[in-house]
């Protein structure tokens, strides 16, 4: 039954956007963390999404396939006072870019809720048809 | 009188699975919004419905019934709308509105089915 599949497909659809929402967050938290784990500062992350057959009717959920950090150069500000400072002064700041991350949040929330609304209307039909005949 | 019966009955059975197909292809491509490369799909609902309806023609006089759930395939094709910059093609607006359009549609059939259910028992009760 392909209105069942819905939920499947809806569903992925939902993990991955949450998924995502995820790291925007993470992403935004550490917009100020000049240094991590491994002693250099945050590099900012963003998700692969990668489509996945789901049912045998060729429909496409999706997956998030990894999550890569994000290549481009950290911002260089200039405060000797900073701890993390080097030798001329310049402190490396992560390379999270706020605004392309809140635009990165509006369209994964956006996302969700076409997904929930997606699930809402299948739903819907299979009480309806679940009701024939009464 | 029965075969007018089963006639109306394969009517909306074909009508379902054809409007669910659909239903289920649209919300593949709105679950895939944002996958790079994903190609936008849809579902060919006449094409489906009317080989549906000749298979269980066919199945009336000679009592050979094609197997349906291998050719459902046949009907998804792929939409020619441009790819964006990360090559994905689906249009949200498009797919939202075709969506709630579908939606209706298998309402519509519900309400039809509905209505022949109940004339059906009226006239057994008499």
């Amino acid at each position: 039954m392909s209105l069942f599949n819905i939920f499947n497909i809806s569903g992925s659809g939902m993990s991955a956007q949450s998924a995502r929402l995820n790291v925007v967050a993470s992403n935004l938290a550490n917009a100020e963390s000049t240094t991590s784990s491994n002693g250099q500062a945050y590099r900012a992350k963003q998700v692969e999404l990668m489509a996945i057959p789901v049912g045998k009717d060729q429909a496409y959920g999706v997956k998030v396939s990894k999550v890569v950090d994000d290549k481009s150069p950290y911002k260089m500000l200039y405060n000797p006072t900073h701890p993390h400072a080097d030798a001329n002064g310049y402190v490396a700041m992560p390379n999270v870019d706020v605004t392309e991350e809140m635009v990165n949040m509006m369209s994964a929330s956006r996302a969700y809720q076409n997904n929930v609304d997606t699930m809402n209307m299948a739903k819907t039909l299979l009480i309806k048809t679940l009701s024939l005949g009464q | 009188m029965l075969s007018k019966l089963d006639n109306n009955f394969s009517f909306f059975e074909a009508s379902f699975k054809a409007l669910s197909q659909r239903q289920e292809i649209l919300s593949s491509n709105i679950a895939n919004e944002s996958t790079p490369n994903f190609k936008a799909q849809d579902f060919d609902f006449k094409d489906a419905i009317a080989d549906a309806l000749l298979s269980s023609e066919r199945f009336k006089t000679s009592g050979v019934t094609s197997d349906n759930s291998a050719s459902s395939l046949s009907y998804i094709y792929s939409r020619k709308n441009l790819a964006g910059v990360d090559g994905n093609s689906v249009n949200i607006d498009q797919e939202r509105r075709e969506l709630a359009e579908n939606a209706l549609k298998y309402e519509s059939v519900v309400t039809l089915a509905q209505i022949d259910i109940k004339n059906l028992l009226n006239v057994l009760q008499g």
